[in-house]
């Protein structure tokens, strides 16, 4: 009889055979080209392009049912919540069907959105537009990872549409890399007026003093524990900077000078600044960590632990959510005024990307996601966000005077200060603040540690 | 046929047999080698790789967005004067030394007790181990709400007993206490299951032995059962501690950091330099002296705690 491993078909002919097939596959398939869609002409770009929303009128002479695509151009939308990404998708399907420049949407969470688009600008596989947030514009442009958009906004009739702080926030060295799809304050004042009306205080505060004044007149406890904060504002490891830079200002200070070269915080202003959040810690009007929940969504205005204070339209957001009956009683005013009304405008925005084989295509598609039908359906019905252009503050969410307060808001908002490694200066300033805020450090010690962190940052 | 006709036939056959022996071998090697080539591609391309991809940014100055700029050892100097990559080696090297102490011992004694032969002891044993096996993004979030100065169960617990409450993860005195609390009780099944495995080693005769000469419980748990389990506590203490020494999930989920950078470690500062400062050749040369770190303290270990028992 053969030897079995000589036997024709045997055993340990067919594994190896087997795992020469399976080591093989993988390789074929990573040596092999996908099919690309074949290249044809882009159509022009048009001053203002049709936009598909759902109830809006069709785009002219466009056959219903999916059209050919001539080409496509990747999205990619950020922190969405489900009604929005639901409407996106709607509105994609619907622009599909009518246009030849296809969309194909990308959806991501906000938090590794960042890492996501810095891996992709890498890989060279970034989507054609993306959406971008609140300090990327100096970051993007000086990496070459955002086209400069100035040539299509010169023929873009709409564009003295958007407030102006959320046009300069996409700017950068005197060029535009982004529009502004939403915007966000988180400097308004939110208040109980029932507790106004238990402290016997009839309107809610304008300046500094009255603030802290009024913080004090509400602040609840039981022994040592703050039940209800007489004032609230970010007061934790990364984000309290921005708590600080509506201070700043307020008192009419920068955190750069004019030319972004240095920091400009330990001055008289940022001195004011931080003194006055400082104030309401050692007034006992709040505790130094501030009212933070277990969860973003569980924070002091959702759970009652706030009679006044600093106040986000997330915060009046999540409150609706999960605590209407309080939302009900949760009023919004203006923001402080100390030299200046002012607080910080945060602007989400779409950039394209600076290498995108069809920027024409891409900008055709921009302009139909930046109709304010579209920018109302998706980011304010959706995020409550306050609106990046003055056609988006018809939105049916303004008729609550809550929103409507906010809303106004936007009217003296500042863009935000921010430098190409703001990624690395935001911490290190709140780190700052917060050393303030806790008491271990003076505030004027803060404000040199912090100048000194800076500097060192923007030095390299 | 003649004779030496049929011996050269003979002889043919014989070196025929000797060549397919040897093609057999050779194919067999062959065989082998092709079985576990994909693993070794998968190893070479996913960690060997990345590794000297990483010893080569942290020569670099790299931000994914351009290309990287070689700044020869800037990086590690800059290493040395950075207040914040020390104070994480500390907080790193004391949330070592609160979990794995506390960790062995707790884990031994879950081990003692689940080793009896009692009914329903499979139910304990489960559930000892059931933290070890659930996502640790998932127990985090269940533990920043336990950990919730207002609505958190611990702090009404600790009202129900007359004790104060506590700002846990949101006071700098006990935010990196609250994340060893939590990172030992997620752990403590695992060292468990390992522990119940040396006990179960541990012959019966010798526990028979100690009692014929009059040991009680305690001598015979000190010299019987510590000794015998010197290399498995070898084994958890080493490996826990290459394991705390590396700590990330915990504070990106609870505490980022903070308060005021006390819970800070330093794969989070990798992780934020990395992906958040985009400072990749920065936080590749961190990895590498945290890996330089943990190769030292591992040495030290082994060095310590190395055993010779035997009966």
């Amino acid at each position: 009889m053969p030897h079995p491993h000589q036997m024709p078909g045997s055993r340990r002919r067919f594994l190896t055979a087997g795992a020469s097939v399976l080591f093989g596959l993988p390789l074929l398939a990573a040596c092999s080209n996908p099919s690309a869609p074949p290249p044809t002409a882009v159509a022009s770009p048009k001053a203002a392009a049709p936009t598909p929303a759902p109830a809006a009128t069709t785009p002219a002479a466009q056959p219903t049912g999916a059209t050919q695509a001539s080409t496509t151009i990747a999205v990619r939308f950020n922190g969405l919540a489900t009604g929005s990404t639901d409407y996106v998708k709607k509105f994609v399907a619907d622009w599909n069907g009518k246009q030849k420049i296809h969309i194909a949407p990308d959806f991501t969470d906000w938090s590794s959105s960042f890492q996501k688009i810095t891996t992709g600008i890498a890989g060279g596989i970034a989507p054609d537009v993306y959406a971008a947030g609140g300090l990327w514009t100096p970051v993007m442009s000086t990496n070459g990872g955002a086209k400069i958009l100035d040539d299509y906004l010169k023929n873009y009739q709409d564009w003295n549409d958007w407030y102006p702080a959320a046009q300069k926030d996409g700017v950068w060295n005197g060029k535009t890399y982004s529009i502004a799809y939403e915007t966000g304050v988180q400097g308004m004042v939110g208040y109980q007026p029932d507790l106004y009306k238990k402290a016997g205080i009839t309107n809610p505060p304008t300046t500094w003093d009255e603030a802290r004044a009024f913080a004090k007149q509400l602040v609840q406890r039981t022994g040592d524990t703050i039940t209800v904060a007489g004032w609230d504002f970010l007061a934790n490891n990364t984000l309290s900077t921005q708590s600080y830079e509506d201070a700043i200002d307020q008192a009419g200070g920068h955190i750069f000078s004019e030319d972004k070269a240095k920091p400009t915080n330990n001055t008289p202003e940022g001195e004011a600044a931080l003194s006055f959040l400082v104030g309401f810690v050692q007034d006992k009007s709040m505790p130094p960590q501030g009212t933070p929940g277990a969860m973003p969504t569980l924070n002091g205005w959702a759970t009652g632990k706030v009679a006044q204070g600093r106040v986000a339209y997330t915060d009046l957001q999540y409150t609706h959510q999960y605590n209407p009956t309080l939302y009900q009683n949760t009023q919004v005013a203006a923001s402080l005024k100390q030299v200046k009304q002012a607080q910080v405008l945060y602007v989400d925005k779409y950039m394209m990307y600076s290498k995108s084989k069809e920027p024409d295509a891409a900008w055709e598609v921009l302009q139909g996601l930046i109709a304010p039908d579209v920018l109302i359906a998706i980011y304010v019905q959706g995020d409550w966000a306050t609106p990046a252009r003055k056609a988006m503050a018809n939105a049916k969410l303004y008729d609550d005077p809550r929103m409507k307060a906010v809303a106004d808001g936007v009217n003296y908002a500042l863009a935000r200060e921010a430098v190409p490694q703001s990624f690395d200066v935001q911490p290190a300033m709140s780190r700052e603040v917060e050393a303030a805020v806790r008491g271990t450090k003076s505030v004027k010690q803060a404000l040199q540690d912090m100048d000194t962190a800076v500097a060192k940052i923007l030095k390299g | 046929m003649t004779g030496a006709e049929s011996d050269a036939a003979v002889a043919r056959g014989r070196a025929g047999t000797v060549r397919s022996r040897r093609r057999l071998i050779y194919q067999q090697k062959y065989a082998g080698y092709v079985f576990i080539a994909p693993s070794l591609i998968f190893l070479f391309v996913f960690v060997v790789l990345p590794i000297f991809a990483a010893l080569y940014l942290s020569f670099t100055q790299y931000n994914l967005l351009k290309p990287p700029k070689l700044i020869g050892l800037d990086n590690y100097q800059a290493l040395l004067t950075d207040d914040r990559f020390v104070h994480s080696i500390v907080n790193t090297l004391v949330f070592a030394l609160g979990t794995i102490p506390t960790g062995t011992a707790l884990a031994l004694l879950f081990a003692l007790f689940v080793n009896q032969k009692i009914r329903g002891i499979t139910f304990f044993r489960t559930a000892f181990y059931m933290p070890v096996v659930t996502s640790f993004v998932a127990v985090s979030l269940i533990w920043l709400l336990l950990y919730d100065p207002s609505v958190g169960v611990l702090n009404y617990l600790l009202q129900l007993v007359g004790l104060p409450r506590s700002e846990w993860l949101q006071s700098p005195q006990t935010s990196l206490l609250s994340i060893i609390i939590f990172t030992v009780w997620k752990n403590i099944g695992y060292n468990m299951v390992i522990y119940l495995a040396g006990l179960q080693g541990i012959p019966d005769h010798l526990y028979e032995a100690a009692e014929i000469d009059g040991a009680g419980d305690w001598e015979k748990f000190w010299s019987v059962t510590v000794p015998l389990l010197q290399p498995t506590t070898f084994f958890v203490v080493v490996v826990w501690f290459i394991g705390a020494l590396q700590m990330f999930v915990q504070v990106l989920i609870l505490t980022q950091g903070g308060p005021l950078d006390t819970t800070i470690t330093v794969v989070y500062l990798v992780y934020s330099n990395a992906f958040e400062y985009l400072k990749l050749g920065y936080a590749a040369a961190m990895s590498f002296v945290l890996f330089i770190f943990i190769g030292l303290i591992t040495y030290l270990n082994t060095r310590i705690l190395s055993y010779d028992t035997a009966y």
